[in-house]
């Protein structure tokens, strides 16, 4: 059963003079230990997805609609004080600079306590410290870290704090946004590693946002292509990823340059990114396109479903929608 | 332009300064057609009330308050404007040469702005005015090169993080001279909060001149707001309006000035604005 | 050497704390010996804080270095700039990393690209300035350069202001260009063809560049010959072919291996290290990469290796090659 459901997802971001519309009809299917990553350029929504999920968009000035059904219960119709019951327990997330959430004044060890207590206030010291350091463990932590203040430790070190961090409840949801993006190649790489190697012992499902698609290509199973708010593609990485059939995934996978093997040449996608205040009657990606037809000016695309889970949104596949 | 106006009307500050402001600059350019008296013309009436002949009364010597009032506007305006002025662009200058070229440059300009933040400026102010005199234009002069310091202090720190932007370094690499990027780049785009605190400046400068009116040693032959006060002071008791619209005065224009430069604060810093 | 355009010997940059940490000297640039050849891309790869992008800039004279000398066509920097500032200028450019904050916030297009030719007196008249930007800017993709010119910055994306940074590089016809992360803050699907046009327009005019960045892959795409510089020092340098496919030096290895790829199918053994980056204080005086090497002995604690030359141009500072 799918661990998490979205359904027709639109977020709209209001403000005095424009409505920008993030997230358009977004659905999308996460079965449990699955590995998903998002992949997206800046503007595509796939931040705003992540706080949506969340529900850590502010009220006032966004609206959202549409359904997200996790284990079943629709995230959005809840209240705050539910959701708080889940938040952190059951979906957790680490931000690219989470390590900025932590307090300077007080040791590593004493906050993770802290927060443990938040939803488990009988907890006994021995027996959190013991949690604590198990997850140290996990993330390649030696266990003096506890003892520590976060000033003492450097940017990958306190990203793996803040995963072991969202892991302290060992939720069933984690959802990394640009969690790695910050660090250097050689910490992005051991804690991918790491990582994957969680998801095996503690059965996470895992939510990767990036703008990196080799961090999804080495580490997620499944991927999603979103471009201006819109899904583009998904499907599992070793389709996607090495046949892609949308021109924008094409376009992306082109702009990679990839060192190993021949040197091939670098192309770039011409244009720039949609301004998402405007309404569009027609493909996202119409304008940027090099096969566009006809019909792509004329109507925004359905999802078309092909074998292994593999959706794609592009008018240019399998006939004109059905007429 | 129509940027301007909107963001001017949609800063509650901002608005009534700049309403004060306009009418202060009415007051004092039309003086002549709305005082109903010479403001030097000593009338028969000695501390008379105010009435509908002497809207805000007489001093102790007859001339009538109302007309001295508006007068001293031009007075107190042009005092404070251009001390303002002087200061701003010194301390613009100062700051801006400190802030950008760095080094000892800036050790030693850094040393002079705490030098003079140091010195009493209101007695350096009295000792230069008792030995050159009390013209207006020495008053505004002295009042320009004492007060710049604070300028200075904001325009530095300004200029010493513009520096660190990578357009700076990129026109540094193109081959810009110094004199270039100091009054191309640094000045312009560190100015805002200077104009902030120079609209503030003018009314500090205006009570700097009140304050030495007051005390008798200010322009003898111009109308000031601080000197109706100084004068008004020995009728405390028999004639209260004589201080109280002078000291109404200064009030008003003060807090135009105030008002602007903490509205134009708050525009460029909308985070501040909140907080308070 | 005929082609040698410049030549980099013992460059070092410390930077000295004041007060009581006199000992915690911050070794940014720790002793570099390059050279780069006439038309050459050289890449420098390294992570962040390794020091690359305070030696890029002291190469262009943003910074001045500590020791260690610069040649430009044969004649020291410090020489030429006394004598003639501009014309290091003009023949030193650089390219940064931040598009958004290259440009005077207060300058439009026309003023931002007209101001360098008028500087070393480029084109005769204000017409022809203008018309020499607009061609440049139709040459690159700014379509249609007369709209833009009235811009401000910004009113563009990164991307186009991007292209507009090298522009204005370009416009100066200089024999090396030091491009500093040039498209790391760019989207992907822009950072290609910004690369493309750097790349076209230096061959078009013989322009030497070096490229400075963290990302393995497009420097390999970039480059003649590849750097890579770990806590100030460069460690290996080469053909790219010999760095990428034959890379000596431990560090390297580190480096390639932990590169994630496009292709899902391509799983690397990534080779781990102990420790974390460490920062460029109180290093030495062994091999400074020792602590975090999979392969170090008692040797490499004590001194600190002489670069070994493994010949075709391939050099690496380890002793267990």
């Amino acid at each position: 059963m799918a661990l998490l459901e979205i359904q027709n997802l639109n977020i709209t971001y209001k403000t005095d003079k424009k409505e920008i519309r993030a997230v358009k009809d977004f659905s999308l299917n996460i079965d449990t230990k699955d590995s998903i990553g998002i992949v997206g350029e800046s503007g595509s929504g796939k931040s705003t997805l992540a706080m949506g999920i969340l529900k850590l968009l502010p009220k006032g000035t966004t609206k959202t609609t549409g359904k997200i059904l996790f284990d079943g219960v629709d995230l959005l119709e809840l209240t705050e004080e539910e959701f708080r019951k889940l938040r952190w327990k059951d979906i957790s997330v680490v931000f690219q600079k989470s390590m900025n959430s932590l307090s300077p004044v007080h040791k590593i060890g004493f906050q993770m306590k802290d927060i443990y207590r938040v939803h488990e206030p009988d907890a006994r010291d021995e027996e959190v410290r013991k949690r604590i350091l198990e997850l140290f463990r996990f993330v390649n932590l030696s266990d003096r870290v506890y003892n520590l203040y976060p000033h003492e430790l450097s940017g990958g070190m306190m990203q793996r704090v803040s995963i072991a961090l969202s892991l302290i409840y060992y939720p069933k949801l984690l959802i990394l946004d640009e969690a790695t993006t910050a660090l250097d190649v050689v910490t992005q790489g051991q804690i991918l590693d790491e990582i994957m190697k969680l998801e095996e012992a503690l059965d996470l499902t895992r939510i990767m946002i990036t703008h990196d698609i080799s961090v999804v290509a080495s580490s997620c199973k499944k991927v999603v292509v979103m471009y201006g708010g819109c899904l583009l593609e998904s499907g599992y990485v070793y389709d996607v990823l090495v046949n892609p059939k949308h021109p924008y995934t094409q376009g992306l996978l082109n702009s990679f340059p990839d060192f190993i093997g021949e040197k091939k040449d670098l192309r770039g996608i011409p244009g720039s990114i949609p301004d998402l205040s405007l309404e569009y009657k027609s493909c996202i990606f119409t304008n940027r396109c090099k096969k566009a037809k006809s019909i792509c000016f004329e109507k925004i695309p359905k999802i078309k479903t092909f074998p292994n889970e593999w959706n794609v949104a592009c008018h240019l596949l399998g006939g004109f929608d059905g007429e | 332009m129509k940027d301007i106006f909107t963001k001017i009307s949609s800063n509650k500050e901002l608005k009534i300064g700049v309403i004060f402001l306009i009418m202060l600059i009415l007051i004092a350019v039309f003086a002549p057609h709305i005082a109903n008296y010479d403001p030097y013309v000593l009338n028969d009436d000695i501390i008379a009330k105010p009435s509908s002949k002497y809207i805000f009364g007489t001093d102790g010597l007859g001339r009538d308050v109302f007309s001295m009032v508006i007068y001293g506007s031009r007075t107190s305006l042009k005092i404070g404007v251009l001390a303002a002025a002087i200061s701003s662009v010194i301390g613009t200058l100062i700051g801006g040469i400190a802030g950008y070229i760095g080094g000892t440059v800036d050790k030693i300009i850094s040393e002079i702005i705490n030098m003079f933040l140091m010195l009493p400026t209101f007695f350096l102010i009295l000792i230069v005015v008792a030995i050159y005199g009390g013209s207006l234009k020495n008053i505004i002069i002295v009042i320009g090169l004492t007060s710049w310091t604070g300028t200075a202090r904001l325009m530095r720190a300004q200029a010493m993080s513009l520096r660190e932007r990578t357009f700076i370094k990129s026109a540094i690499t193109i081959g810009e001279s110094n004199k270039e990027i100091l009054f191309k780049h640094i000045i312009p785009n560190g100015i805002f909060p200077i104009i902030a605190d120079s609209t503030m400046a003018v009314s500090s400068a205006i009570l700097s001149e009140a304050g030495l009116s007051f005390i008798g040693i200010g322009d003898p032959n111009v109308v000031s707001w601080g000197k109706i006060i100084a004068h008004g002071r020995g009728y405390l008791t028999n004639g209260w309006w004589i201080c109280t619209f002078g000291g109404i005065a200064i009030i008003f224009t003060v807090l135009a000035f105030y008002l602007i430069g903490e509205g134009i604060n708050n525009l460029l810093n909308p985070k501040s604005s909140r907080l308070n | 050497m005929v082609n040698s355009l410049m030549k980099i010997k013992g460059l070092t940059k410390w930077y000295i704390p004041k007060g009581k940490n006199k000992n915690k000297i911050i070794k940014a640039v720790d002793g570099i010996d390059l050279s780069i050849n006439k038309g050459e891309v050289l890449g420098i790869i390294g992570e962040s804080g390794c020091g690359k992008s305070t030696f890029g800039r002291m190469l262009v004279a943003l910074e001045k270095p500590t020791a260690g000398s610069i040649k430009f066509e044969g004649v020291p920097i410090n020489q030429i700039l006394k004598e003639n500032q501009l014309h290091f200028k003009k023949n030193c450019q650089m390219i940064f990393q931040d598009p958004f904050d290259t440009f005077d916030p207060r300058n439009n297009i026309q003023r931002i690209l007209t101001t360098p030719l008028k500087i070393h007196n480029i084109g005769s008249s204000h017409k022809e300035r203008i018309d020499m930007i607009i061609e440049i800017m139709e040459e690159t993709g700014i379509k249609p350069a007369k709209d833009f010119i009235h811009r401000y910055p910004h009113e563009l994306s990164g991307g186009q202001l991007q292209r507009i940074s090298i522009i204005r590089s370009m416009l100066l016809n200089p024999k090396l260009i030091i491009a500093d992360e040039p498209v790391s803050m760019l989207d992907v699907s822009v950072r290609a063809d910004i690369i493309n046009i750097l790349l076209n327009l230096i061959k078009k005019h013989g322009t030497s560049m070096i490229f400075i960045s963290h990302d393995i892959a497009t420097t390999g795409y970039v480059s003649d010959k590849i750097a890579i510089m770990y806590l100030g020092k460069i460690v290996e340098i080469g053909s790219t072919d010999d760095i990428i496919k034959n890379a000596q030096h431990p560090y390297t290895k580190v480096l390639i291996s932990n590169c994630a790829s496009i292709d899902p199918f391509e799983k690397r053994n990534r080779i781990k290290v102990k420790g974390e980056p460490p920062t460029p204080v109180g290093t030495g005086p062994g091999c400074y990469f020792y602590e975090r090497c999979y392969r170090g002995n008692d040797r490499c604690k004590e001194s600190y290796p002489e670069m070994m030359d493994l010949g075709n141009g391939h050099y690496a500072s380890c002793f267990n090659i």
